[in-house]
């Protein structure tokens, strides 16, 4: 079996990382001045910048300048307090096997951690971090989480960026040509562009392209999907609101940061923002309801592998409502959840009537609701909803 | 591809224990010779160096060099079946990427261990220039250690002319274990210089299940240096183990 090459043509010098050469810089400063025993500001470090950038070889190549003895963790895993307890404490606090003057302690991919459940793996780490006699460098993808919030204060944070195009083309360039493989510049600027500064990435895809070929030409990149990455939910409706076609409007949610139910309820909200013709609007409700029923039956019958129909149809109805040019909107946040909190009493108060008028009458609390409720309200005046009405009535069915 | 059968089942089991205390997946390297394995955990702390050569195996084949990546969790449980009386043979065919072990005693029963895919970048033992050598009976540093434990989390050893002495002070007490060339416990001790370390006992007592493999434990060391534990088994190999010093409380 053959090497990644995300493996094989991995920096093997501090000089050949490819950008970010401020943050590697920066942080081969720190660890210098925690080895020298000098006062550093802060006892650990905070790697943060998107997946690829570099973080995890940084620290690997510090430690091998430093000749320090790396430790590493990979936090993403369930049992995170146990398993921080026993590699990065067990390391903390003894010497080297090798007779290294110092170690340096690395936990890779925090994000893994997840904040409610595994509350303890965070306290243990920052723990660690008070005790260890040893640099620690932590590395995570996204450190504006809430549940970071005590460990961005522990640390100095350092930030890698997104590789620009033209490094990570230098990069493709120089491993097809290791290769032998004959690449047009063209494909070469079109992978990594496609990358979004994710050099592993560029790497990854240059290899499924390349592997075993001599030559490969522009055309063939169309082989590779566009790769998903995660964005912000107002990018993602922007993105959904403006595809041309049901594919590309489906393509746009898969980078969504929310779950599937949730991007229908943004849908839901924002239907009216786009689109201002009641003719729009109800093409894409009306396949927005083709898309709840879905979801429905998702939630009904466990039947997860629905969830893609819903999205299809929320999303295409979402896109195709709308005729001529994409104009610019606003989004808001789904008003759902705080509609439910704010009409909590008045919900129970129906509920309440419907069970005793349903109890009076024989019939299901859906039944009383759709068929009969409708009438009572009529019979008891306009706008006598409230639940007083209501219970009004249904006190009056029990007498 | 090799084929291997040992006598008894047990020696494998205690094997496999006395590495799955320290590390959760490793390779073992079967050549010719025999099976090796070098493995460390995860903490970088401690390792463990095993070697069952040729001749522990009642018959052995193996014609070229084959890496063998375990689970040693999983293959605990397997291990944990092991009937006395039984014999074990292992084998594994070339394009297999799985580890059959199969238990012959009353009935056969065969387990089928799905093998790992690891790097088997190997590993060098660290080169310390050892001042002190003492072999002891295992159970009196078995014994040592659990007393220890019931104080502290690390202890301090302590070597001198003739003398081996295990000590430990925390919250909860003191203790102070001596074990000397007089009362017949120190079964030979070399000696260059004294030499005092601390060590952690969260990773000593996992090092002592293999106490269980050998009458005989070899305790060398050097002030402030890593510390080498060797259990020869009485059916031939040995486990050796090795752990950094803890720092001194600044």
């Amino acid at each position: 079996m053959s090497l990644p090459w995300t493996e094989r043509y991995k920096p093997s010098n501090l000089k050949e990382i490819a950008g970010n050469y401020p943050a590697v810089e920066q942080l081969l400063g720190w660890v210098r001045s925690r080895e020298d025993g000098k006062a550093t500001t802060k006892r650990a470090v905070l790697l943060t910048g998107p997946p690829g950038t570099g973080k995890s070889v940084a620290v690997g190549l510090i430690a091998k300048e430093l000749d320090l003895d790396l430790v590493e963790m990979n936090a993403s895993d369930s049992r995170t307090e146990e398993l921080v307890e026993r590699v990065a404490g067990g390391a903390s606090l003894q010497g080297s096997l090798f007779g290294r003057k110092g170690k340096l302690i690395f936990l890779d991919e925090l994000d893994g951690i997840s904040g409610r459940e595994d509350r303890g793996g965070l306290s243990a780490i920052l723990r660690v971090v008070k005790e260890s006699r040893y640099p620690i460098v932590m590395a995570v993808n996204d450190p504006w989480d809430p549940k970071f919030r005590s460990l961005r204060d522990a640390c100095e944070i350092i930030q890698f960026r997104r590789i620009r195009s033209p490094s990570i083309e230098v990069q493709l360039r120089r491993i097809a040509k290791l290769n032998g493989v004959a690449v047009d510049d063209a494909l070469i600027a079109r992978v990594a562009e496609r990358a979004g500064g994710d050099l592993r990435a560029a790497i990854n895809d240059l290899q499924m392209l390349a592997e075993g070929r001599k030559a490969l030409k522009d055309e063939e990149v169309g082989m590779l999907f566009s790769r998903v990455q995660e964005r912000g939910i107002f990018d993602v409706m922007k993105s959904i609101f403006s595809a041309e076609g049901c594919l590309e409007a489906k393509i746009a949610a898969e980078g969504a940061s929310v779950d599937p139910e949730m991007l229908l309820q943004w849908i839901n909200e924002n239907i009216p923002n786009q689109y201002p013709d009641p003719a729009d609007r109800e093409f894409a409700y009306d396949w927005l309801s083709k898309a709840d029923i879905f979801m429905n039956r998702v939630k009904r019958k466990q039947m997860w592998d629905l969830f893609s129909y819903a999205i299809e149809l929320a999303t295409g109805g979402a896109a195709l409502a709308r005729r001529g040019e994409y104009r610019f909107t606003r989004y808001n946040f789904p008003r759902r959840i705080s509609m439910l909190s704010a009409t909590k009493e008045v919900r129970g108060n129906k509920k309440e009537a419907l069970r005793e008028i349903g109890g009076g009458m024989h019939a299901s609390m859906k039944k009383v609701a759709t068929e009969y409720l409708p009438y009572i309200e009529i019979i008891e005046g306009a706008g006598a909803t409230g639940g007083g009405a209501l219970s009004r009535v249904a006190g009056s069915k029990e007498t | 591809m090799f084929k291997a059968v040992l006598a008894d089942s047990r020696v494998w089991k205690n094997v496999i224990e006395s590495i799955s205390t320290l590390v959760e997946e490793g390779v073992f390297l079967v050549d010719p010779t025999g099976v090796r394995l070098r493995a460390m955990d995860p903490s970088r702390v401690a390792m463990v160096d095993m070697e069952l050569p040729k001749a522990t195996f009642e018959s052995f084949e193996c014609a070229t060099e084959t890496p063998v990546g375990v689970n040693f969790e999983d293959m605990k449980n397997i291990m944990k079946r092991a009937g006395s009386s039984e014999k074990l043979e292992l084998e594994k065919g070339d394009d297999e990427a799985r580890l059959k072990l199969r238990f012959k005693g009353k009935s056969s029963r065969t387990f089928s261990l799905p093998l790992l895919d690891l790097s088997k970048d190997e590993l060098s033992a660290p080169r310390i220039p050892f001042n002190v050598t003492i072999k002891t009976p295992a159970g009196t540093l078995l014994e040592a250690i659990k007393d220890a434990e019931v104080v502290s989390d690390f202890v301090k050893v302590n070597a001198e002319e003739g003398q081996l002495k295990i000590s430990a002070n925390g919250d909860r007490g003191e203790v102070d274990v001596v074990i000397t060339k007089e009362s017949g416990e120190i079964l030979s001790m070399e000696m260059k210089e004294p030499a005092h370390a601390l060590y952690s006992l969260t990773y000593l007592s996992k090092m002592m299940v293999a106490s269980g493999l050998s009458e005989i434990a070899a305790i060398m060391f050097s002030t402030d240096m890593p510390m080498r534990l060797d259990f020869n088994l009485a059916s031939g190999g040995k486990i050796v183990y090795y752990l950094a010093p803890r720092m001194e409380a600044e």
